[in-house]
């Protein structure tokens, strides 16, 4: 058994944790990141040319291990199996084909990765901040579970997820519902462009209402690059976000996991299961044990255990407690594994009318939604959601472009555009699949998932004891079903697409039932399809009998053990889940840096500028919060904290001019100009050097007695994050 | 070139409609007709192949127009079972179409149907009747979905009835 140390253990590579390897190294801390799956590859080039050569084009298509239909794989014989389309194809209740052990009474239709780099490698990119109201829902409207915190404490972490992930959009366009952005704020990158499939929609939609609320369709905010970004290209429209970005315009973790890597503190052991967590007497984690193999299907290669200070769990909201559920830690609340949740999305699709053509299967596979329905009265009553314009014509609810074309050559009617099942050929064949072609569109209803009574979920996830992986370790049980309040959603989800669709597009619906997620609500049949949102199952909160983890997403039960990703989502909201993870990995990020590295020190009263040893960047945001203590720069100005007294003087030979006596004042580097800090200040990063910090008072006694009747001292703590 | 390759191709041009011109241009550097003969040959009976070839081979030394042709080589017979040879003719259409080969003689699900190569995908001909690209493969820049395409007829050669599109 080997035996690896640092001073965090990160268990997984995808989003979460990159971000907070990253914001680790930075801050000169030694990371260990354990990867259940392999590295993350020098180019894309082998992942793209298995998605191209792939029958199957499943989100999953390009990444290890194969997945395919023909020949199906037994997950008992992969160390690193997860869920795949494949699974729900061949059979989503039967344990010998599908990863995840489903037990019902509906399959749960979400699909995740296990590489390096994680799910971001097939994400669309969509970046959507929560609305306020979604973290407020039991209070506003008498349902689910409220968030620990509110939009406005996660406002700067949002920002520094937007820089990092570099979002395309325009703040004119996403301050609604109550959003808001700091005074000045722009985005990284201009919004982009909408489809000649939005702008129809744009047309058909825009002045009219549902249930009272005004329809508006909002350019999609993106994870992808309008300009030149972070050393990466321009979007040029491979409409092929999922599964694979061929250029990598799309940002994905492992953009954030190479620069973790490149601070020199980071490194990552690949094909590395993190198998057990362990607990010592004094209550916290002590050890992280693992498997390790090289081949998907080999023979294990390696056993090992990664001791740390702190240890992170960033592997989803089904692996994750699959770890937690698997070691019996971190679950005095048992509500470790419970309320799994998806925003499963409600699909309708149609033909445009005759002679309006719409071009899809151009652009990115989604570049607008109606957004102006993710919030309202009505989510009293029923689940909200927010609708996704697909750009990729029917190729997600028939598969196309390959259902029609065999359709006509055939004489069939499996997509749906040839009821009358004629056979063509030659130029007759080639104008009628333009003709359909160039009309067709979908819609995707992307609905919050509500538990009725979230205390005693009815989705959850526990290991199973039948069924484990190659590495014997027991694979996720999944129990998943929806609430009457989420499949009320779909019924005016179903009602709203008929009305797009026919009323307003003029069109032609095709939509039609397609499985395996099949539901009966008020006698009327619906089938939803995963989003691949994974979302609860270790949720934050203020209560720790109720609540996993606290709002800094630390474990109630083991201080040095922290829980990230969606699984902390005490409820899903409907936005997808990226942007949130990634703004929640930044708080974690800045949490766990201030454990190990914040500085508290005094600040003497008597003594002009003093070091602090922190070297400032602008990579790395800091601020100074006091703690504690008194001082006084003036009998007149009396005793007082960083934020001074009522005494503003002008001298020059103070430290920071007009500014109040007595505060705390702070520069960067000898030369540095002064700024004024009082008791909670972010720190500049414009200039790089060592902070310095100075009571504002008349530091060369050109007026008085200068410093030598000052009294006491301040303490103060430089702490990693934003104000 | 061969005498069944050149057959082969103008078979294919008849029956999918796109000229023997796009099919296998005269500076090619992608080389498809060959290959996806030699995966044919590979996998359907000779009789069969070579009965198509032969049929198309008359037919156009008769001058037949190709539309006409491609609807006597897929013509199925009263209520008959569909001919094998229309079986490999559809198959035929649609590894041209989407670069997939799907086995003639299989059964409807999980038939052995194989994406012949990258290429055979990323030069299937179903995008450009879409007026698009494979997805995952654009050659197009920025923005370039906020404006109309090139019309089916510049990516074809194939006019559309009464469209639709820009002139390229």
């Amino acid at each position: 058994m080997s035996s690896e140390q640092a001073e965090v253990v990160i268990v997984g590579a995808g989003l979460a944790g990159s971000i907070i390897a990253y914001q680790l190294g930075m801050a000169g801390i030694d990371v260990l990141v354990l990867e259940s799956g392999p590295e993350i590859p020098a180019n894309r080039s082998q992942y793209l040319e298995r998605f191209y050569t792939s029958t199957l084009k499943t989100p999953e298509s390009p990444y290890p291990p194969v997945t395919s239909l023909d020949p199906r794989r037994d997950p008992a014989g992969q160390n690193a199996p997860r869920a795949t389309i494949a699974d729900l194809i061949l059979g989503w209740d039967d344990p010998k084909i599908s990863y995840l052990v489903q037990k019902g009474p509906l399959p749960f239709t979400s699909t995740y990765e296990r590489v390096g780099g994680g799910t971001t490698w097939h994400w669309v990119g969509t970046c959507l901040r929560m609305v306020p109201n979604d973290f407020r829902l039991k209070t506003f409207y008498g349902v689910g579970v409220d968030w620990p915190i509110g939009y406005d404490d996660l406002q700067s972490a949002y920002c520094r997820a937007e820089a990092e992930i570099g979002v395309s959009a325009n703040v004119a366009d996403q301050a609604y519902l109550g959003m808001t952005f700091p005074e000045g704020y722009a985005f990284p990158m201009h919004s982009i462009p909408l489809s000649l499939v939005d702008g129809s929609f744009v047309t058909a939609v825009t002045g009219t209402t549902f249930d009272s609320l005004p329809l508006v369709v909002s350019p999609t905010p993106a994870g992808r690059n309008s300009q030149p970004y972070a050393g990466r290209r321009v979007c040029a429209g491979n409409t092929n976000c999922t599964p694979i970005c061929p250029i990598q315009a799309k940002y994905d973790a492992t953009v954030t996991m190479n620069k973790a890597l490149a601070t020199g503190k980071v490194r990552v052991l690949y094909r590395t299961v993190a198998s057990k967590v362990t607990v010592g007497a004094d209550s916290n984690v002590n050890g992280i044990e693992f498997m390790q193999y090289q081949l998907a299907d080999g023979p294990q290669t390696g056993t090992g255990v990664a001791v740390a200070q702190r240890y992170v769990i960033a592997a989803h909201a089904i692996e994750t407690p699959k770890l937690l559920l698997n070691s019996g830690v971190a679950n005095s609340s048992g509500q470790v594994g419970r309320s799994l949740a998806d925003h499963p999305i409600y699909l309708a699709w149609g033909l445009m009318p005759e002679g309006k053509t719409i071009f899809p299967y151009r652009g990115p596979v989604s570049t607008a939604g109606i957004e102006s329905l993710r919030d309202g009265a009505f989510r009293s009553d029923r689940a909200a959601w927010r609708i996704e314009i697909g750009n990729e014509g029917w190729n997600w609810p028939v598969g196309d472009p390959y259902a029609t074309v065999a359709d006509f050559i055939d004489g069939v009617n499996n997509g749906g555009a040839n009821p009358s099942n004629t056979l063509l050929s030659g130029t007759a064949l080639v104008r009628k699949l333009n003709d359909v072609f160039v009309r067709q569109f979908r819609i995707g209803f992307l609905v919050e998932q509500v538990e009725d009574d979230p205390d005693n979920a009815d989705c959850f996830i526990k290991p199973s004891t039948e069924f484990n992986d190659r590495l014997g370790i027991p694979r996720p049980e999944i129990h998943y079903d929806l609430s009457d309040y989420t499949k009320k959603g779909f019924q005016k989800a179903k009602v709203l697409a008929s009305h797009i669709i026919k009323d307003l597009l003029g069109a032609q619906e095709l939509t039609h039932t397609i499985g395996p997620g099949y539901f009966d609500y008020e006698k009327e049949h619906y089938s939803f399809q995963g989003a691949g949102h994974l979302m609860g199952t270790y949720r934050m909160g203020d209560d720790p009998a109720k609540s996993v983890v606290d709002k800094y997403q630390r474990s109630w039960d083991h201080k040095n053990l922290f829980l990230v990703g969606d699984g902390v989502f005490p409820s899903t909201g409907t936005s997808n889940p990226s942007l949130t993870i990634a703004a929640l990995s930044f708080q974690a990020g800045d949490t766990l840096a201030n454990d190990l590295r914040a500085v508290t020190m005094q600040v003497q009263s008597n003594v002009a500028w003093q070091g602090t040893g922190v070297q400032l960047n602008a990579q790395v945001p800091r601020m100074v919060r006091y703690v504690s203590g008194k001082w006084q720069a003036s009998r007149e100005g009396g005793m007082v904290d960083g934020n001074g007294g009522s005494r503003h003087i002008a001298y020059s030979s103070y430290t920071l001019p007009n500014a109040a006596e007595g505060a705390l004042i702070g520069r960067v580097g000898d030369g540095g100009k002064p700024f004024l800090i009082g008791d909670l200040a972010q720190l500049p990063v414009s200039e790089p050097g060592e902070l310095q910090l100075c009571i504002n008072d008349d530091l060369t006694g050109q007026h008085g007695a200068g410093l030598t009747d000052n009294i006491g001292a301040l303490t103060i703590r430089i702490e990693f994050g934003t104000v | 070139m061969s005498t069944d390759l050149v057959n082969f191709i103008g078979l294919s041009s008849a029956l999918i409609g796109i000229s023997t011109e796009h099919l296998a241009p005269t500076i090619d550097p992608v080389g498809l007709p060959p290959i996806f003969l030699d995966y044919v040959c590979a996998r359907v009976p000779p009789e069969a192949l070579n009965a198509l070839l032969s049929q198309y081979a008359t037919l156009a030394a008769d001058h037949v127009p190709p539309d006409e042709i491609a609807r006597q080589v897929l013509a199925v017979p009263g209520q008959q079972k569909v001919p094998d040879a229309v079986l490999v003719a559809r198959s035929i259409m649609k590894l041209w179409l989407l670069g997939v080969w799907y086995p003639p003689f299989a059964g409807p699900k999980f038939d052995g149907s194989a994406v012949v190569s990258d290429q055979a995908y990323i030069y299937s001909w179903a995008w450009k009747i879409a007026q698009a690209h494979p997805m995952g493969y654009s050659e197009s820049f920025f923005g370039y979905w906020n404006s109309t395409p090139p019309s089916l007829e510049a990516l074809t050669g194939v006019s559309a009835n009464g469209q639709q599109g820009a002139l390229s």
